[in-house]
């Protein structure tokens, strides 16, 4: 699916900052950048908009590689992007002459979260930044000073050694970035542990009177070190395991993404039914999910009749994911070249099922969509302008509730959402819109406008399911596992990387894997999306200006408002 | 000591018993029939939470059991705990348990929380990270119950959720 006029355009832009080298897909532009001034130039580029419209890349992500024992020794970051219209992705790979490394913050933002990343698990800090400030996803205390678990000098037995042996100590409570706050404020920390059954993580809210004035975000209480354990235990053949294993929300769409970047390395061609199933599975977990969402947002304004229909909905899916999987959470099913269910699937059975789960659902929403009770606690609450939303990266259904057109089944498609019949009726457009009866609030950015494309998309999601079990009844498919050919991995290939990418519920996720000798991994970086949507979350909190008005928040406000992003913390703290 | 001096002496430690106690769970504790729970997330991959958010939902619905999921650790007597534990997690969670009324209990939820038994990469794939850490031993000595599984249905949470309310009434396995 290559967009040859964009592809060719943006080939010849950005010939000039570097050397172009064979990218790993035939959407991809691979481009190798070794001086630092290039570098910020080619960002500019990049960042800047073209012929009067808007920037034309996005940050996808930032993948920091030691490769000091490969034939550029050196370490290296891959900065990847994506266009913002068009299915070209952009990867910059840049070579470090130390540890340190320019910023491009200026001209992407998003890049902060990375940057604290890679100077926590890699030991690599922006220009004259060294030292100071860091240890987000590596307390400290505990983590000793100068334990950067991503560097290939130190094995994992060591790591593993080093900490046993700060094990002894008392553990303390995390260390607070406290401000001062202005006059008649006060700060008000939460945390890591919350009244819900959420996840930790740490927010301290500067407020005068009940308005959140500013907040600071501090995460990393789940850290699990899963890319090291990538590299150090898992196969390119079995990773999907750890994969499923990331979050738990979106286990088929990790799965999905890590298996189509190792099919990419491997230049597998999944068979069709495994193609369609992929399909199914990937729309299953999306409507069970926003059900979720939904009626936890319904019970946040207290309207729990209608969260509880929505919460017996919500435990149907589950029981209907675990009869097609065996599993509730759709785990244990995606492999490196197809899908292997426990058995043949009841293609009938499931679609009426999720016929019945629909008709229960949909007079819910509508209701819920446009009830004064609802609408009244959620429209013009926690507003993330589309300005912002484009600024800051922001990506997956916050983006597109803000207005940005930002979807990979759309922009970047592959397996079923090839087939543009179906990529029609995801897009989200006027008359589209109005065709599902939902109000035309979908763009304003508000928990109203996040709920109502959850809406929208549960409403596209179970049609686009039944659609493919409809076509799965009349090509009479059989069999309960469709495998396509694994070779052994091919030597001649190692160190070579390849992107894979899903659109989960949450948002893109997006995979960057390095084969190492003998089908072992060299690097997996994971990034989910609320890498990227965690600091649109607070753009969203703190007061700021739309359309000519001073929008503020109050603290009661912030439960509904997180809930309606609805980010991961170990999908962020990995 | 005279006579009136031990009468003083009484007096005041039974005033000082009736005043210093904590009247909620006090209170409480005359109802055998309740369970309250603090959730604490170790560092899990929210399998466990999201079963958790099953249970309160109509389908299982938790409270009828008198079981029910409370905003703080000190208005509760079971700490449930997912896991795997991580480093950044042992100094809150263990902030968390001491922050309890006694007496108390820890109950465990899926494999990755096992902490009794040595944990293995074919149960729980963090086991092997350099990121999880040990559970300190005051909590390890007040683990009442774990519920294996990976992960464990609803179900299977709310039957060992109402046997540890049998064994808490009793206040065996509480310290």
């Amino acid at each position: 699916m290559r967009q040859t006029n964009t592809y060719d355009a943006w080939l010849e832009r950005v010939e000039g900052f570097g050397t172009l080298l064979y990218p790993p897909d035939e959407n991809q532009i691979l481009l190798r950048v070794d001086e630092r001034k290039k570098l910020l130039q080619l960002v500019e580029t990049l960042s800047s908009p073209r012929d009067g419209g808007e920037k034309p890349f996005f940050l996808v992500t930032v993948v920091a590689n030691d490769e000091r024992e490969l034939e550029d020794h050196c370490f290296k970051i891959y900065y990847v992007f994506s266009h913002a219209r068009e299915d070209v992705f952009l990867i910059v790979e840049y070579l470090l002459s130390g540890e340190e490394y320019p910023s491009i913050a200026p001209h992407f933002p998003a890049v902060e979260r990375f940057q604290a990343e890679m100077a926590d698990l890699m030991g690599l800090y922006p220009e004259g930044r060294r030292g100071r400030g860091w240890g987000e996803w590596l307390h400290t205390p505990p983590y000793p000073p100068g334990f950067h678990p991503l560097r290939r000098d130190v094995s994992l037995t060591e790591l593993r050694r080093r900490m046993a042996e700060v094990g002894d100590r008392t553990p303390g409570p995390g260390r607070d970035v406290v401000w001062e706050p202005a006059e008649g404020h006060h700060i008000l920390p939460v945390g890591p542990i919350h009244a819900g059954l959420i996840e930790p993580g740490r927010f301290l809210f500067e407020i005068g009177g009940e308005v959140i004035e500013k907040v600071r975000f501090r995460l990393g209480y789940t850290h699990k070190g899963v890319e090291r354990l990538f590299q150090s235990a898992y196969t390119l053949v079995d990773g999907w395991r750890l994969a499923e294993q990331v979050t738990g929300d979106s286990s088929f769409a990790h799965s999905l993404a890590y298996t189509h970047a190792v099919e990419t390395l491997f230049h597998v061609t999944v068979p069709e039914p495994a193609v369609w199933m992929r399909g199914i599975l990937l729309e299953l977990e999306r409507v069970y999910n926003h059900v979720t969402d939904m009626a936890a947002l319904a019970h946040d304004v207290a309207l729990d009749a209608y969260a509880n229909e929505l919460a017996l909905q919500r435990e149907r899916l589950l029981r209907l994911n675990e009869a097609l999987t065996g599993n509730r959470f759709l785990r244990g099913v995606n492999r490196v070249g197809g899908v292997r269910l426990p058995r043949p699937p009841d293609a009938d059975g499931l679609r009426s099922a999720l016929r019945e789960v629909r008709a229960a659902v949909e007079p819910v929403i509508r209701t819920l969509s446009r009830l004064e009770g609802f609408r009244d606690r959620s429209v013009n609450t926690g507003v993330l302008t589309r300005e912002d939303a484009l600024a800051l990266d922001v990506t997956g259904l916050v983006a597109r509730a803000s207005g940005v057109e930002r979807d990979y089944r759309l922009n970047h498609p592959w397996g079923i959402y090839e087939d543009p019949e179906l990529r029609q009726m995801i897009r989200m457009s006027d008359e589209n819109v109005r065709a599902a009866r939902l109000p035309q609030e979908l763009h304003r950015g508000d928990v109203h406008a996040r709920f109502l494309v959850r809406a929208w998309e549960f409403l596209t999601s179970t049609r686009i399911v039944d659609m493919l079990l409809e076509r799965w009844r009349r090509e009479g498919v059989s069999g309960a596992a469709w495998l396509a050919d694994v070779p052994p991995p091919d030597s001649a290939a190692d160190y070579a990387f390849a992107l894979g990418y899903a659109e989960g519920w949450r948002g893109d996720i997006v995979y960057w894997v390095m084969q190492d000798k003998l089908g072992s991994i060299y690097r997996c970086k994971v990034r989910d999306p609320s890498m990227l949507n965690w600091p649109a979350l607070v753009r969203a909190l703190e007061p700021h200006e739309h359309q000519g008005r001073r929008l503020t928040t109050i603290l009661p406000d912030f439960p509904l408002i997180n809930k309606s992003f609805n980010l991961s913390y170990t999908g962020h703290d990995l | 000591m005279s006579v009136p001096e031990v009468k003083v002496l009484v007096l005041r430690f039974f005033l000082q018993g009736l005043l210093g106690r904590n009247l909620y769970t006090e209170t409480r504790r005359g109802r055998p029939t309740s369970l309250f729970i603090r959730h604490v997330d170790g560092g899990s991959n929210v399998f466990v939470e999201q079963e958790l958010l099953s249970l309160t939902t109509p389908t299982y619905d938790l409270e009828q059991y008198g079981i029910r999921f409370v905003a703080s650790p000190r208005h509760a007597d079971v700490l449930l705990l997912t896991g795997p534990l991580t480093w950044n997690m042992q100094g809150p969670a263990l902030e968390a348990f001491r922050a309890m009324p006694h007496p108390r209990c820890i109950v465990t939820v899926g494999d990755c929380a096992d902490y009794r038994a040595a944990a293995l990469p074919s149960t729980c794939p963090f086991a092997a990270s350099y990121a999880v850490a040990p559970l300190p031993e005051e909590m390890r000595r007040a683990i009442a119950h774990h519920v294996p599984g990976f992960s464990p249905s609803p179900l299977e949470i709310l039957r060992a959720l109402q046997e540890l309310r049998t064994i808490c009434s009793a206040t065996h396995g509480m310290v």
